[in-house]
């Protein structure tokens, strides 16, 4: 019986050590109780917020079937044919289980959303930063979350609103709120980051939310809410009961007033503390080219920055990913040449020399956005790698290939996407004031982007011309920086289904429509290149169809 | 020993060799704590023994088990040196998430590696243990079954030795070689032309690469035509192993010695010198168990198996070379440029014949050892059948690597085509790069009584184990702290009681409380109980004498097991950040600021799977010739770790959480049949098993789809999902503008042309697109997998054959990249050879009897997307082997002062019948890169 004594005392003992023995050995990875211990740590939390936020739209995963936006808005080809934009532009159009043009997903605006607030709430547990460095990091973050909501805003409507990170104790099922609320969330984020954020930030941290910036996302929001696909209490769909889902419910022009004081609030503060301005030195394609290129530039409110790896890939033409970008005669139309007249292309087989001609009768914007056949890049002047031998691919037909955001890069790795540039908070007023019957006031603002371009001013006062002329101007200054497709869906624009993003998409052909060559090009025209595809259900994107099957969400109409 | 006992040996391994009766052969059931006489046992487990494994030459110890244990369904991987394990699988696949079986070895957990590269001669047994009963104490490590290794011991006999060699060559099996130059270039010029069909205005107009007079020159020998697996390999390759066994012992000291060498040599027809090498091992195992009895209480054993293995390689080799030589068109270049240096280009970079003669070689050298140590108290003075038993087990492993690489410069046409130049062999440094070690305790307490008609045997056993690797890296999933769980911490405390009745009822309980430092503590141990009885009615008064029935048993069982183990990773209870993006600040020069983001939520209830397991068998011998084992089961797999995609919304804004929710159900049937009879001095044999599975999942968190047909819940595991291909598009399906006519729905994957494959509209969308997969065949793993084998003695010689086949599991064609002709610079096989074609100026018109969709040098979405098209049947049967041997009779033996000598030929795999081998040239388990192998063999055997 001894014996068994001592092996229950040698059960007794083993149990009390096992407790030890399983439990998980030291490591370094980092869990919660970590990330949020240090200003150091924390900012990588920080970082990671902004990157989540600040991506969108953009193919910045380098996923291999990426695009860039303008792909699908009839601005550029396609691309590729196995891209999504090659299924989005010309096959099915926007699907529910297929792709939209939000690449990273629905879902995943909330994944950015998500740490934004994780951050906004442990940022207090981090033992040394200052009570104002914390207020200015919870204000930044809650700019992040206002800059998501009016992208999807834009995007999808109505979109549940977070203002915390859930937990999965939470009650999940949140509906979409209706339009109205959605906008006046941002409006409110916006107003209370305002307030905290700087005005600017030391070199080092260039990059993250100002002022500026945070009204620049206000202002945003509002001229979408003020244009006709909002701005109505018929949707472009009937969704019945759920109609507040798609628009705001009446046709309000107060809400160009607001778009119109938004803008101007962004421009005042931008100009006056920002230290941002429409760079013109008289210059047209050094200015031009330098707003939308070099890294912060006097002219950008924000920008995502990104060095090296994969979403430069889908914009510079360097790269396989960028090879299927040709730029469309559709859009080519909308281009001024040089003097502010319109340029003609030939609908029949013309030589080729009237091409290049025509080409450098082009306005300053085109020549920092494109390089033409057989033409060295007008934005890369005497530089090797950007010549016409060094980007030239294979034959084919596009009326040029894009080369923005490139002006004087050389071989440079980095690419800044510009988010918002003070051209746009003009171009705002200058829509909003022409929709309030205010033509002065619209031409004004207008003219600072229009002659910036080393164009004559415009002087057109009758509102619907003027409509059409600002309309195109955002064209021509945007392009490739995520405006068009939206524009022209908010605009309600007529012909977006014949010649926009549906109907004949036309590229001018060369060598008897065989493409165009390195060199020795002896003819062209302009003809068509595919049809788009156009269906009313694509104003807005469907929500993921698995995300639909859950059953707490309503899908748009149309889907 | 003599003719009689010898000839009597040789029919015991032979009439065993199913493993169905291997119970001749072993005294106590194998498993842990109890010693159980298999006539008395209530558990099902199926064994082989180590010589019956011997009868295949192979150099992995996993290619010996083909077809030998029912209930054990083991699938053939490649046959290159050093990686050639088969997959392993007990009774079917009972969970979608891990499914590694536990093994071990002398009653000592180990990993896979070490179980691979043991030596067949060194082995005593191998088991499977399949139900509840069998798996009972091995509580949180037992639900994926358990393979129960018990090696070779010496005997209290006179010192024997026993020396066996063999020697033979092997060959690769079934290569799938691609068409010739001149079958290239020609449909070739059909698929470069049908990828102009939307630039000539939805028209096929013929505009070929190839001229004529470059076709004429492939056809009649004069252009380039490189059979790169004629220039890569060599007909056949060698292999050896040896082996020394010393045995003996009295009632003291018993000693079991063992002492083994294999060499194992790749395909590769390259020399092995200072420069270059074929892939090759060469293993040597000693094993060294000894036993000892002392002062009558103690029984002490001391068990060393160690072994190094030297592997060698060239140092450009394993699937990225067999893909060079699958993928690299015949008419590239030839294997040596006109200026007498390497071809090469920058996109076939990499020519294969240079690859293994021209860049030099890597080795790796392993070295293992199991130590283990046992001793046994005999409290027998306290209470008769009382004893203590400890034993620990110490096992390590590492691995270093070292290597001799050159690099050589590309050449095509006399021109020089990329930047690399010939360089001279360099010797790297010797660096290790992996290690563990495992030490493991046990420490037991048991009784072993038997009252007149009552007889119990029952212990008690707690287990202590801790593995330490050096990195674990993608164990945890999702890249989160990756490397740094590198311990494995697993407490199990359990029991066995077995009482029988009279020799005719049996009852037994088991139970085991395990611990894995997995899950929270506090929240980290299980309790998984087991009962089981069995009924021997041959044993009742009613059937004793009976010259019918010699043996038959009913069992039945039920209980609880689990698995620890989750592929979604350990630690799920922790809530971990990753490294997630940078985001740049900053004007000209940028600052990178690394993020840090949340990875998948916590969870902290997370917990083991669990497994119920029914079983119901029956045992019998009739006319003392005839057995046959019976065993039908079913496995409900409850609580399987699952990413949860069902409860939450997206607005959650992260990853999910892993959850205890997945439930499969998994049943079917073990049978083996052996049959053994003489007619004067000719005896035979005749035997066959087969094991039959089939699961459903049950729950799976799948998120409700559009459409019903959808779903894969409800579905068995690994279920293709797919659209249903309904011919090609034909020309008349389409308007001059290249459009679908109206009423055909467009399919969702980018422009369709003729010849295209055409999808089924399932759910009537006029779309084809995702919401119309649905169930397009059966999933790989085959539901039926069968052996049956024949055998005979007569003076002297003996021979057997063995087959093995499996049935049920279907082939996705897109699997192996053969199939997909042209893509990424890639080649073409004789499947391409039926595309859908139409150039009638060209006398080219296959519409009506295309079996290929039409040709594409591009990716094509549509087409090579998963379908019923490319979905299809996988049965097969092979030979797996064949053996003639010869004993020689007594007479010579004691002039020889020799107490055995058998000489043998062997076959391994020599005939496989296969659909799939005769319609596509696929073989039916290994159907790219290194293959399977077929040996053929002889060696000899001595005892003194």
């Amino acid at each position: 019986m001894k014996r068994i004594a001592y092996l229950l005392l040698l059960c007794v003992i083993i149990g009390a050590c096992q407790k030890d023995f399983l439990q998980l050995p030291i490591s370094n990875s980092t869990t919660t109780d970590s990330v949020f211990s240090t200003t150091i740590k924390a900012q990588s939390a920080i970082a990671n917020a902004y990157q989540r936020a600040l991506c969108q739209g953009l193919p910045y995963q380098g996923s291999w079937n990426s695009m860039v936006q303008d792909n699908i808005s009839g601005a550029l080809t396609y691309g590729f044919g196995w891209t999504w934009g090659n299924g989005i532009a010309i096959s099915t159009g926007l699907t529910a289980s297929g792709n939209i043009e939000d690449m990273d997903g629905y879902a995943f605006n909330f994944t950015a959303i998500r740490q934004a607030y994780l951050v906004k709430e442990n940022i207090d547990k981090v033992t040394d930063m200052s009570a104002t460095d914390k207020a200015i990091v919870k204000a930044e973050m809650q700019a992040l979350v206002a800059y998501r909501y009016e992208q999807m805003f834009i995007m999808y409507g109505g979109v549940p609103i977070l203002s915390k990170s859930l937990t999965v104790n939470d009650d999940l099922n949140i509906p979409r709120a209706p339009l109205t609320e959605v906008l006046d969330s941002i409006i409110s984020w916006c107003d209370a980051s305002a307030a905290v954020l700087p005005s600017q930030w030391p070199a080092t941290f260039t990059g993250r939310m100002t002022k500026a910036a945070v009204l620049s996302i206000k202002s945003k929001a509002l001229l979408y809410a003020a244009r006709p696909l909002f701005n109505t209490g018929s949707p472009y769909l009937d969704l019945g009961a759920n109609n507040s889902l798609i628009c705001l419910g009446n046709s309000d022009p107060g809400r160009w007033q607001q778009a119109a004081t938004a803008a101007e609030a962004g421009i005042l503060e931008a100009e006056t503390n920002g230290g941002a301005k429409i760079i013109n030195t008289g210059n047209p394609l050094d200015d031009y080219g330098t707003a939308t290129s070099t890294p912060s530039n006097a002219e950008v409110l924000l920008a995502f920055k990104y060095e090296t790896g994969s979403m430069n890939t889908f914009y510079n033409m360097h790269n396989w990913q960028a090879y299927g970008n040709g730029l469309t005669t559709n859009y080519l139309e909308f281009y001024y040449k040089a003097d502010g007249t319109n340029q003609v292309w030939p609908t029949t087989s013309t030589d080729f020399a009237d091409y290049l001609t025509k080409m450098q009768q082009m306005e300053a914007r085109f020549k920092v956005c494109f390089k033409a056949w057989q033409i060295d890049s007008w934005n890369n002047p005497n530089d090797n790698s950007w010549s016409n031998q060094a980007l030239f691919q294979w034959q084919m037909n596009a009326c040029a290939v894009p080369v923005k955001f490139y002006y004087k890069a050389g071989t440079r790795s980095w690419f800044e996407f510009p988010i918002f540039r003070l051209a746009a908070l003009y171009l705002n007023a200058a829509e909003a004031y022409n929709e309030m019957g205010q033509p002065a006031e619209a031409l004004a603002k207008l003219n600072r982007v229009h002659q910036r371009a080393g164009l004559p001013a415009i002087t057109e006062t009758d509102q619907a011309a003027l409509r059409t002329i600002i309309q195109r101007e955002w064209a021509v200054e945007f392009f490739d920086e995520n405006y068009w497709l939206h524009d022209i869906k908010h605009w309600k624009r007529s012909d977006i289904g014949n010649g926009l993003i549906g109907g004949n998409i036309r590229a001018l052909k060369f060598n008897s429509q065989t493409g165009g060559k390195l060199t020795g090009n002896t003819d062209y025209e302009d003809g068509v290149l595919y049809k788009g595809f156009w269906a009313p259900r694509q104003y807005l994107n469907p929500l993921p169809q698995s995300e639909i099957n859950k059953g707490t969400l309503i899908q748009n109409p149309g889907y | 020993m003599t003719f009689r006992e010898l000839s009597f040996i040789i029919f015991l391994s032979l009439i065993s060799f199913a493993g169905v009766r291997a119970q001749d052969t072993i005294v106590y059931e194998p498993g842990p704590l109890l010693k159980v006489k298999p006539a008395l046992s209530s558990s099902s487990v199926s064994t082989v023994t180590g010589a019956d494994l011997y009868k295949t030459p192979a150099a992995n110890i996993t290619n010996t088990l083909y077809g030998r244990l029912p209930g054990l369904t083991v699938l053939q991987g490649t046959g290159e040196p050093g990686y050639d394990d088969a997959s392993m699988v007990i009774r079917g696949l009972g969970t979608y998430d891990n499914r590694e079986m536990t093994i071990y070895v002398d009653g000592f957990q180990v990993t896979s590696h070490y179980f691979q590269y043991l030596s067949s001669s060194e082995i005593a047994s191998v088991s499977v243990l399949k139900d509840a009963a069998a798996l009972a104490t091995f509580g949180m490590r037992g639900a994926n079954g358990v393979l129960w290794i018990i090696t070779k011991r010496g005997q209290h006999s006179k010192p024997t030795i026993q020396f066996q060699v063999r020697s033979g060559i092997q060959q690769g099996m079934n290569i799938n070689k691609p068409l010739g130059s001149y079958d290239y270039a020609r449909l070739y010029n059909q698929a470069i032309s049908n990828d102009r069909y939307g630039v000539n205005g939805n028209q096929y107009i013929w505009a070929p690469k190839y001229s004529n007079a470059q076709l004429d020159a492939y056809k009649n020998g004069t252009g380039t035509n490189v059979d790169w697996y004629d220039e890569v390999l060599k007909k056949s390759t060698p292999y050896t192993d040896a082996n020394l066994v010393f045995s003996g012992g009295d009632s003291t000291a018993m000693y079991g010695v063992i002492v083994d060498y294999m060499k194992d040599q790749g395909l590769y027809d390259v020399s092995n010198s200072e420069s270059t090498s074929n892939a090759q091992i060469q293993r040597f195992n000693l094993r060294s168990n000894l036993d000892f009895n002392f002062f009558k209480i103690f029984e002490a054993k001391v068990d060393l198996g160690g072994r190094i293995e030297d592997r060698r390689y060239p140092s450009y080799n394993g699937p990225t070379l067999w893909s060079n030589m699958a993928l690299y068109p015949s008419n590239i270049y030839p294997v040596k440029d006109e200026s007498g240096n390497w071809s090469g280009t920058t996109i076939y970079a990499n020519n294969p014949v240079a690859s293994i003669r021209a860049l030099g070689w890597i080795s790796t050298h392993d070295r293992t050892l199991q130590a283990n140590f046992n001793l046994k108290e005999k409290f027998d003075f306290i209470t008769p059948g009382l004893y203590l038993n400890e034993a620990v087990s110490f096992n390590t492993w590492t691995r270093n690597v070292a290597s001799k690489t050159a690099t050589y410069a590309r050449f095509y046409n006399g021109v020089q085509t990329t930047t690399d130049v010939t360089k001279d062999i360099t010797a790297s440094g010797n660096s290790p790069v992996g290690q563990y070690d495992w030490k493991q305790a046990n420490l037991t307490a048991g009784y072993d009584r038997s009252f007149g008609v009552h007889a119990v045997s029952a212990a008690v056993n707690y287990f202590a184990s801790s593995f330490v690797e050096d990195w674990n890296g993608s164990l945890n999933g999702l890249g989160v702290n990756t490397g740094n769980n590198i311990f494995h911490h697993y407490t199990n405390l359990s029991g066995r009681i077995h009482y029988v009745y009279n020799n005719r009822y049996v009852a037994e309980f088991g139970f085991a409380y395990s611990g894995s430092d997995n899950f929270a503590p506090g929240h980290n141990k299980g309790f998984y109980p087991a009962v089981s009885a069995a009924w021997i009615v041959s044993n009742e008064k009613f059937m004793q004498n009976s010259p019918v029935v010699n043996l038959l048993k009913i069992r039945v069982s039920v209980g609880k097991t689990g698995n620890e183990t989750s592929d979604a990773g350990r630690y799920l209870y922790k809530q971990y950040y990753n490294n997630n993006g940078v985001f740049y600040t900053g004007n000209n020069s940028f600052t990178g600021n690394a993020g840090y983001a949340l990875s998948y939520i916590a969870n902290p209830d997370i917990f083991a799977a669990h497994s119920i397991k029914y079983n119901a068998g029956i045992d019998a011998t009739l006319f003392n010739k005839l057995s046959v084992t019976a065993d039908m089961f079913m496995d409900k797999r409850g609580g399987i770790i699952t990413y949860d995609n069902n409860t939450y919304l997206a607005t959650l804004g992260t990853s999910f959480m892993y959850k205890n929710i997945g439930k499969v159900t998994n049943k079917g049937f073990d049978l083996s049949v052996n049959f053994s009879d003489k007619v004067g001095k000719f005896r035979y044999n005749i035997g066959a098993m087969a094991s039959y599975t089939k699961n459903k999942i049950d729950y799976w968190g799948e998120v409700k789809p559009v459409n019903d047909f959808n779903k894969t819940t409800g579905l068995g595991i690994g279920t293709p999902m797919g659209l249903v291909a309904d011919g090609f598009y034909q020309l008349e399906d389409f308007n001059a503008d290249g459009t679908l006519k109206a009423g055909s729905a467009v399919p969702a994957f980018g422009a369709v042309q003729p010849g295209d494959i055409k999808y089924k509209d399932m759910d009537k969308s006029g779309y084809v697109d995702q919401n119309d997969i649905t169930k397009i065949g059966n999933p790989d793993f085959p539901s039926l997998y069968y052996s049956f084998n024949a055998g005979a003695t007569y003076a002297g010689f003996d021979c057997q054959i063995f087959f093995q086949g499996a049935a049920g599991g279907d082939y996705n064609l897109l699997s192996a990249s053969q199939s997909v002709a042209f893509m990424n610079n890639s080649n073409a096989y004789a499947i391409a050879d039926g595309a859908w074609a139409y150039y009638p100026d060209q006398g080219i018109d296959t519409r009506s009897t295309a079996t290929y969709p039409r040709l594409s040098t591009l990716a094509n979405t549509n087409n090579y997307r998963y379908s019923t098209f490319w979905i299809k049947k996988n049965n097969f049967l092979r030979i797996r082997n064949i053996e003639l041997g010869y004993s020689l009779p007594e007479l010579l033996l004691n002039r020889l002062h020799l107490s055995r000598c058998r000489i043998f030929v062997s076959a391994t795999n020599p005939v496989t019948w296969s659909s799939l081998l005769k319609d596509y040239n696929l073989d039916p388990e290994t159907p790219s890169g290194y293959p399977g192998l077929k040996s053929y063999t002889s060696g000899l055997s001595l005892s003194f």
